[in-house]
């Protein structure tokens, strides 16, 4: 792997489009205590009774059609231009049909699979990388090539790794 | 209308999924301990490995044809077939999982089954990668036929229509028949009945006097006569049997009562999985029987609950207590298990005068249920099984693939 000289991932890292949703619900199954259930204790009804939702589910939230969806791990830099950094996880969704310009999974010749752009031509397709250092992937007319779409990329962001942030 | 749906090679399917270096190879997926051929793809068939192939036969074969071997990966496999009926239950509601790789399906209310079975057998192959046959018919019979017949190729037979029916039906040996064991075929092929036609066309009285029921219960399915429905709901089991062959001859006793402590325990999740409740208890063991001039013991011995119980601490009591003079001294043993029976839902039971219905401490089994489904199996549980990571009792499992969809650790590279 060759490092990357910082210039080109500043921006990644300075450019944010976070926006506050919602406090996140990661572990479902531990969050059975609703707030009606704590009228008798605090003596009043909850003013947010009647309002009472049920968090964000982020499996409901990055997936669409679970029994189509597996997990891959993200090895190596060729996409970092792209949003996808080494040790990140990705969702497969294999139901999804992928178009031009997909980020894509693509497998061949009984190849580990790999995460790529997929642009498809006129008689063929190609497979672009999202880093200047590595070169796109280009296949004959004909070749037989399995591809599928990519549509979650989860990170889990840890104190104390500098450039590498990997999620467990 | 039925169909069944089933995955080609389906262990061997899961493997290739994650391990594209497999696909389209001779691939050989072994037992539980690596005792023998469970599944194989029809590359490796070719080659001549038979299914219940013994492993150290195999081994003489493979360094002849040099094809690929995996140890059984049940946790994968399980997951795939989830996925699978998962996919399944949304195309047609009304359906019956069959084992581990078939469903049944209802296909009354389908308007156009072949377009239909088409699609499915697509999505399936699409979204799982597991490729898959679908047979349909008027009855499960039928529809197993079909589906035994496209495994020839076509991928999809509809056998709705009778003459096409017909005609399928002669090329369908009568071993090949749902229901018609080994034994049967060999004995219906000397009254010259050698095809699945032939066994529906054959006199009932005859089929009935010689075969009994069940053989003209499927006689009358061959007709066209359902008599066999859908099962929605898995009927509650008559037992539950976990044993499981040892990696090599144990000699020390104490593991041996470890592993059936183990398995008691392991049953005992089963049980209470299912909302079930047990009023006996029996433990097994085994000596090496492929090795004659060792001396050899295979004991059992069976414990009656005075109340039903699916309670750990109450199950592993019994089992010490049978396990008592059990085992022989200088005996090496390869094989161990515990089977419960007499299951009951805990409601349907009565006391008697001198005995609660159920016994055991059921806030204290959920809790511990709970933090295994959270933290993982073997989280949580009792010290009589040793708790080992790798005990002498363990399993072989040479050639095991990560766990890909169960596990993070074991999630699978995408190069970048």
């Amino acid at each position: 792997m060759v490092p990357i000289s910082p210039p080109m991932i500043r921006p990644l890292i300075n450019t944010t489009y976070a926006l506050l949703l919602a406090p996140a619900v990661l572990d479902a199954p531990a969050c059975f205590l609703r707030t009606s259930g704590m009228r008798a204790e605090l003596g009043f009804p909850s003013p947010a009774e009647d309002h009472e939702e049920e968090g964000i589910d982020l499996n409901a939230l990055l997936i669409r059609n679970a029994p189509a969806t597996f997990l891959y791990r993200a090895s190596g830099d060729s996409m970092l231009l792209a949003g996808i950094r080494d040790g990140d996880i990705l969702a497969v969704d294999r139901s999804v049909m992928p178009r031009d310009r997909d980020l894509v999974l693509a497998s061949w010749d009984g190849n580990a699979p790999c995460c790529k752009v997929l642009h498809v031509l006129d008689d063929h397709i190609e497979l672009h990388p999202a880093n200047p250092r590595h070169a796109p992937i280009v296949f004959e007319a004909g070749a037989e090539v399995d591809v599928f779409s990519i549509v979650a990329v989860v990170r889990q962001v840890t104190r104390g790794v500098r450039t590498y942030v990997r999620a467990r | 209308m039925f169909a069944l749906v089933d995955g080609n090679a389906f262990y061997c399917s899961c493997e290739q999924v994650f391990d594209s270096s497999l696909r389209g190879k001779p691939l050989v997926v072994l037992s539980n301990n690596d005792g023998c051929a469970i599944a194989r793809t029809d590359q490796a068939k070719a080659l001549g490995v038979k299914m219940g192939h013994p492993a150290h036969e195999l081994r003489d074969l493979q360094a002849q044809h040099g094809f690929r071997m995996r140890s059984a990966n049940f946790a994968l496999y399980g997951d795939m077939s989830r996925r699978m009926v998962e996919i399944l239950r949304e195309a047609a509601p009304r359906m019956e999982v069959y084992s581990i790789d078939e469903s049944f399906l209802d296909l009354t209310d389908v308007a156009n089954r072949l377009t239909f079975a088409r699609d499915l057998r697509e999505r399936i192959t699409r979204w799982i990668g597991i490729p898959n046959c679908i047979g349909i018919g008027p009855t499960k019979t039928l529809a197993k036929a079909g589906n035994k017949l496209a495994k020839k190729g076509r991928g999809v037979i509809d056998l709705s229509d009778p003459t096409v029916r017909t005609e399928a039906l002669e090329s369908l040996a009568v071993g090949d028949i749902w229901g018609v064991g080994r034994r049967w075929s060999a004995k219906l092929e000397c009254l010259g009945i050698t095809n699945a036609r032939q066994l529906r066309d054959a006199p009932s009285d005859l089929i009935l006097q010689r075969f009994g029921v069940v053989m003209h219960r499927t006689q009358r399915e061959l007709q066209g006569h359902s008599c066999i429905g859908l099962q929605e709901v898995e009927p509650d089991r008559q037992q539950i049997v976990v044993s499981r062959s040892f990696g090599e001859r144990v000699e020390d006793h104490e593991a041996v009562a470890q592993a059936i402590f183990s398995f008691a325990e392991r049953a005992c999740q089963k049980l209470r999985a299912r909302r079930l409740v047990c009023s006996a208890l029996t433990i097994t063991a085994e000596s090496d029987r492929f090795r004659p001039n060792l001396p050899q013991h295979s004991p059992a011995r069976t414990y009656q609950f005075t109340s039903a119980t699916s309670d750990t601490t109450v199950v592993l009591n019994a089992a010490r207590r049978l396990l008592n003079g059990f085992l022989k001294v200088g005996i090496a043993y390869k094989r161990a298990g515990v089977v419960m029976m007499d299951l009951a839902q805990p409601d349907a039971l009565q006391a008697d005068l001198f005995a609660q219905a159920t016994e055991g401490n059921s806030v204290l089994m959920a809790t511990m249920d709970r933090i295994n489904a959270r933290f993982g199996r073997g989280a949580a549980g009792m010290g009589a099984t040793g708790w080992q990571p790798r005990p002498v009792w363990g399993m072989r499992q040479s050639n095991l693939s990560p766990r890909y969809t169960t596990r993070v650790a074991d999630i699978p590279t995408a190069r970048c």
